[in-house]
């Protein structure tokens, strides 16, 4: 285990912008339509197991992982109804995939196979958390039977569930805390149990004083858990930065947080996967905050997973003239989606709608040398100098700046003068090392 | 949705800061001693100053034209080196040398090596030295302050206080502070120099870092060499220098430590050229040495990565 020296990371201080944090979860009225992509986790895609004209119950499977042992996660109907077709679309890691499209019969009849799970072991735990089609709610979308499903020889010493809610308007982990306390806490007993894992933190940035003292209340009755507060500096909820700030962590350069013993969890994540242990109802809506510029009433609502953007803009009336850019995710490293016909994926905790003034794009100009980059860069690498690296084509020099290791959170692009486009050349990096080796 | 969506790469929102507006901070700090070099040396300073500011933007506005770029004066930066070369000068150096000096500086140090953030020396200082080589006279015929006062048509000089003190003449502290002494326009007022200084720091525009090393060297030299302290700091072009030329973006290195080792190279080669040189003052040189080492500097002292193997 590799401890850190240094205290805090660096980062940078943005305008939180937590506008949605006071308004409850409202439900979304059942869209008429929603589209379900068979990739919504790092990994393979699902194979599709229902065919069009079939009738399908709300959290029915209609992917499946190839086999076993795929890095997959199962999708679920999230309405009940009819499938229309099978289409092929564009996913959010770059290829393409396909789809399920169902016509909602707007009754949001359950499938008449859910059942409870009974878990008794470790095994039929891991088991079911495959079954209920989770994934890493925070954004990663990395699937969580994997992450849980410890090889032999790993043990994980500390559960750290990610609460930190880093970026601007997000507060949808905030409401999570806030509207289903008991659920966030049965998902901690049952990862702790199954797991047999002896430490939990919950750590929440301070800019959410009522979560953490909702949090903290809890644990003091139960002692399952300990609640760390982040000073609020963006990015806290980075993997890397939270396990070093919370709990002194640094993971190695292409290593995973088990091997340095610690689980990673979204809060949203460890909430669901209370609920399903109770209900049996798998991943098929997601709490989404909706905000930005463009947006007249901004809100936390609970979405069934792959309705369109478009009906979370009706529903939250955006002004369709203003609205220039979508953005799902949050501001800082959200992706900006070209069309609102974009369904609504298992990892998107946010929708942003901004205006045009929002929406405009910078104008880059020459580096000027001035090492603001370098300065608030919390894995420390050289932003400037790799965008030189990167002009240069040279892979060796990238490999020596340790370009792997950028988490891509946009602090240099941020707080860049001359507006370079500094993570944009970070990724396209990681490409030419990859295409190179 | 009647328009298309704008798409680009994350991140969607940006900072406050621009390099216009760093710049533009940069020409707010440099006001306080412009306006004591008014006050000191009368309208000469002014009319000096205007003219170094007017030819750096025309010669960096005609490269551009010349070399078919985007306009790059909106960016500030040729009015920053054009009042900080007019800084560098006596009050009452002819005109067209002022230009020569803008015309070394923008085209020659900046222009020819790429433009804003590529030169790898201070043009200003460059532009300094140019001059002091050329026109040795000129560029060390000191005003003596307030001399625009006096009912004659003659410049009235004076020596600077490092030159003075060589021959065992004192100045007092006041009169460094104020800057009531001979010397470059901009570098005889330390108090208003400290006044820009402060704003740049409270801007966060500069770290105090290196101001701070450099100031600290000189002294610790000073006091080594048995002379007086405070006479050293509040002398010659220190003030100017460690504040607004030792900083610049882009002669300096960006790390911390490359940042530290910087001004304390700064800091020891001034002192070492007071104590021991044939010159009276060695903060351009000090400077222009070091914008030299800066890449390798900064290359020893880039920071270890957060989880980087090391190879």
């Amino acid at each position: 285990m590799s401890l850190s020296k240094t205290r805090l990371l660096h980062g940078v201080r943005l305008a939180h912008q937590k506008n949605t944090a006071q308004s409850s979860t409202v439900i979304l009225p059942t869209p008429k339509r929603v589209t379900l992509p068979m990739r919504q986790h790092l990994g393979v895609p699902c194979q599709c197991t229902v065919s069009p004209g079939e009738a399908v119950g709300r959290g029915q499977p209609v992917g499946q992982c190839p086999n076993e042992a795929s890095f997959c996660s199962p999708v679920h109907a999230s309405v009940s109804g009819t499938v229309k077709s099978i289409e092929t679309i564009d996913d959010p890691w770059g290829g393409q995939c396909e789809a399920v499209v169902i016509d909602s019969d707007g009754k949001q009849t359950p499938w008449d196979g859910l059942a409870k799970p009974s878990v008794a072991s470790r095994e039929e735990f891991i088991t079911a958390v495959k079954n209920s089609g989770a994934v890493g709610l925070g954004g990663a979308g990395f699937p969580t039977w994997v992450k849980l499903n410890l090889k032999n020889g790993q043990r994980a010493e500390l559960l750290l569930v990610n609460a930190a809610e880093c970026e601007p308007y997000i507060t949808s982990d905030y409401r999570e805390m806030l509207e289903n306390t008991d659920d966030i806490e049965a998902g901690i007993q049952a990862v702790k149990t199954w797991l047999g894992i002896p430490r939990v933190i919950v750590a929440i940035e301070d800019n959410k004083p009522e979560a953490i003292e909702r949090m903290r209340q809890r644990a003091t009755g139960t002692n399952a858990f300990e609640v760390f507060s982040l000073k609020s500096r963006y990015p806290r909820g980075a993997e890397k930065v939270v396990l070093h700030d919370a709990a002194g962590l640094v993971i190695p350069e292409g290593k995973l947080p088990i091997d340095v013993g610690a689980l990673v969890m979204n809060v949203a994540t460890v909430g669901f996967l209370g609920r399903y242990l109770r209900t049996g109802m798998p991943l098929v809506s997601r709490r989404v905050t909706v905000d930005g510029g463009a947006v007249c009433k901004p809100q936390n609502l609970l979405v069934p997973i792959g309705t369109p953007l478009s009906a979370l803009a009706d529903f939250c009336q955006v002004d369709s003239k203003a609205a220039r850019m979508a953005i799902m995710g949050g501001p800082m490293m959200g992706v900006a989606v070209e069309s609102l016909d974009q369904p609504v994926l298992k990892n998107n905790n946010a929708v942003l709608f901004f205006d045009e003034k929002q929406a405009r794009l910078p104008e880059t100009t020459l580096c000027i040398r001035c090492g603001k980059c370098l300065a608030v860069c919390p894995v420390r690498l050289a932003p400037a100098a790799l965008e030189r690296a990167y002009e240069a084509q040279d892979p060796d020099r990238l490999r020596r700046l340790k370009v792997n290791l950028c988490i891509e959170c946009g602090c240099c692009a941020y707080v860049c003068p001359a507006r370079r486009p500094l993570v944009q050349a970070n990724r396209a990096s990681k490409a030419l090392i990859k295409n190179k080796r | 949705m009647s328009k298309k969506l704008i798409t680009s790469p994350s991140p969607h929102i940006r900072g406050r800061r621009t390099t216009q507006n760093l710049m533009g901070d940069v020409v707010i700090a440099l006001l306080p001693a412009l306006a004591a070099a008014c006050y000191l040396f009368g309208a000469r300073a002014l009319l000096l100053s205007a003219v170094c500011v007017f030819s750096c933007v025309f010669f960096e506005w005609t490269l551009c034209r010349l070399l078919k770029m985007d306009s790059a004066i909106g960016d500030l930066s040729a009015v920053v080196t054009g009042l900080l070369l007019a800084f560098n000068l006596p009050a009452a150096l002819p005109l067209w040398m002022a230009v020569i000096g803008s015309f070394t500086a923008i085209v020659v140090v900046k222009g020819l090596f790429g433009g804003i953030g590529q030169n790898f020396a201070n043009p200003a200082i460059v532009a300094r030295i140019v001059l002091f080589v050329s026109f040795s006279s000129a560029m060390t015929t000191w005003v003596k302050p307030f001399s625009y006062q006096y009912p004659t048509a003659d410049v009235i000089t004076t020596a600077t206080p490092l030159a003075l003190m060589r021959n065992g003449r004192w100045t007092e502290y006041a009169d460094l502070f104020w800057g009531t002494t001979g010397g470059c326009l901009g570098e005889t007022c330390a108090a208003a120099l400290l006044l820009g200084g402060v704003y740049l720091v409270i801007r966060r525009v500069i770290s105090p870092l290196v101001p701070l090393v450099y100031l600290g060297t000189v002294a610790l030299g000073a006091f080594l060499g048995g002379q007086d302290v405070l006479f050293h700091l509040l002398s010659g072009g220190l003030m100017l220098g460690a504040i607004f030329m030792a900083t610049d973006y882009t002669t300096s290195p960006t790390t911390t430590w490359g940042r530290v080792l910087f001004a304390f190279g700064c800091g020891a080669i001034t002192i070492l050229i007071r104590l021991f040189g044939s010159y009276a003052e060695g903060v351009s040189f000090a400077i222009l040495f070091m914008n030299l080492l800066t890449p390798y500097l900064e290359k020893a002292t880039l920071p270890r990565v957060i989880g980087g193997a090391t190879e």
